[in-house]
């Protein structure tokens, strides 16, 4: 009786190893499939990378060409009409065009003045109407700067512009539809 | 922008000065101005309200009253708002403490919330969203650039609360606080310079022309 019954067991036991057994080859087998699935992803994943690099250089190379472009491009010039307010006579145009520039100077630094360059190119010292040449990137610096300027010459003054234009020609027009 | 232009804040020393400002600001473009109370008036709010619309009627401009109290706590905005809404066309607030700047912000009665630069740090995107909820906007005086010698420490300031009010969506207004002729800015100078702080031009453009306007239509008091 107690041979038939560790018999059994016995048979149980090996039947139970075997499934185990099978299990633990079908499980190996499984792991196999995901090594080798990460592997594929590892280098999928580098292929990215490389593919990532030369984007990179290629729009650094298109943006530098953009912007050799841009520097090659000729500069554009702006034209702003103004008029100047004071107390008694209008300024005389060494001291405006100083003030003009020390407040462009004071809002931006010397690189803000190199870069907007701005020029008295026409003012009459009756009227107090003048014309100050400047860059296309500097003209709303040089506009706000003319808001600054609240003293010139030791007299108080509010510089008022007019009218930004391409060209004096357009600048000159726009100061005699206003008088 | 000749007659949509606004300047919300005219604060003349002295009531002769009046004619004077409201001529210039005609003539710099201005359509709308509010104007304070200047320190020598000693008549009532009523006939200052009607001498001004007569000064200003002259010049071709549209005028209207305005005040400015300052406020440390959120009880102090909402009682002195509720006073002065009845008085006067434009209320504002000069918040010193962030509890007044966030009540403010909410106050239904209040059309401007002025942020000195050294108050600049108080402008957040929910005090932003407060403030554009409320049909209310952010003053930014530009007369305080005049009271420096070097004003690049107050640029600093004018430049942070310009840039998140842009940032956060919130209604813009510059006002010049000229308290005499001298102290106008035309508007196309503080547009641009509104550009020049790195704000794009049309939002620098709404801050002299629209913004204003839409205050002046949705919080106009009962003064």
């Amino acid at each position: 009786m107690l041979s038939v019954i560790a018999a059994a067991l016995a048979v149980a036991a090996v039947a139970a190893a075997i499934s185990l057994h099978r299990r633990a080859r079908r499980l190996e087998e499984e792991l196999k499939g995901v090594k080798s699935a990460l592997e594929e992803v590892r280098s999928v994943e580098g292929e990215v990378r490389v593919i990532r690099r030369a984007l990179g250089a290629v729009l650094e190379s298109v943006e530098a060409e953009e912007l050799a472009e841009r520097l090659r491009r000729k500069r554009r010039r702006r034209y702003i009409a103004f008029q100047v307010i004071s107390e008694g006579e209008p300024p005389p145009p060494e001291e405006l065009e100083k003030a003009i520039v020390d407040a462009v100077r004071r809002l931006a630094g010397e690189v803000g003045v190199a870069d907007a360059r701005p020029r008295l190119v026409y003012y009459d010292p009756r009227t107090g109407e003048g014309i100050v040449g400047t860059t296309h990137a500097g003209k709303y610096l040089v506009i706000a700067a003319m808001g600054l300027v609240r003293s010139v010459a030791g007299r108080r003054v509010l510089i008022a512009p007019i009218r930004t234009a391409g060209t004096i020609r357009r600048a000159r027009r726009a100061l005699a539809r206003r008088r | 922008m000749a007659g949509a232009a606004a300047d919300l804040c005219l604060r003349p020393r002295r009531t002769r000065e009046l004619p004077a400002m409201l001529e210039a600001a005609a003539r710099l473009g201005y359509g709308v101005v509010a104007v304070e109370e200047p320190g020598d008036w000693r008549g009532s709010r009523g006939e200052f309200k009607s001498l001004l619309r007569r000064l200003a009627g002259e010049h071709g401009v549209e005028a209207y009253t305005r005040v400015t109290f300052e406020a440390s706590t959120g009880s102090q905005v909402v009682e002195e708002a509720r006073r002065l809404v009845v008085e006067y066309d434009l209320v504002a607030v000069k918040p010193s403490t962030a509890e007044a700047a966030r009540i403010a912000a909410r106050d239904p009665r209040v059309a401007l919330v002025l942020l000195p630069p050294s108050m600049a740090r108080y402008m957040d995107r929910s005090e932003a969203e407060m403030i554009a909820a409320g049909g209310g906007a952010v003053e930014l005086r530009l007369a305080y650039l005049a009271q420096q010698r070097d004003p690049r420490r107050t640029l600093r300031g004018l430049l942070i609360v310009a840039r998140r009010a842009a940032a956060y969506e919130a209604p813009l207004v510059v006002t010049s606080g000229a308290r005499s002729v001298w102290g106008l800015w035309h508007p196309a100078s503080a547009a641009s310079l509104l550009v020049v702080l790195g704000l794009p031009p049309s939002y620098a453009k709404l801050a002299v022309t629209g913004f204003p306007r839409r205050v002046i239509a949705t919080k106009r008091g009962g003064g």
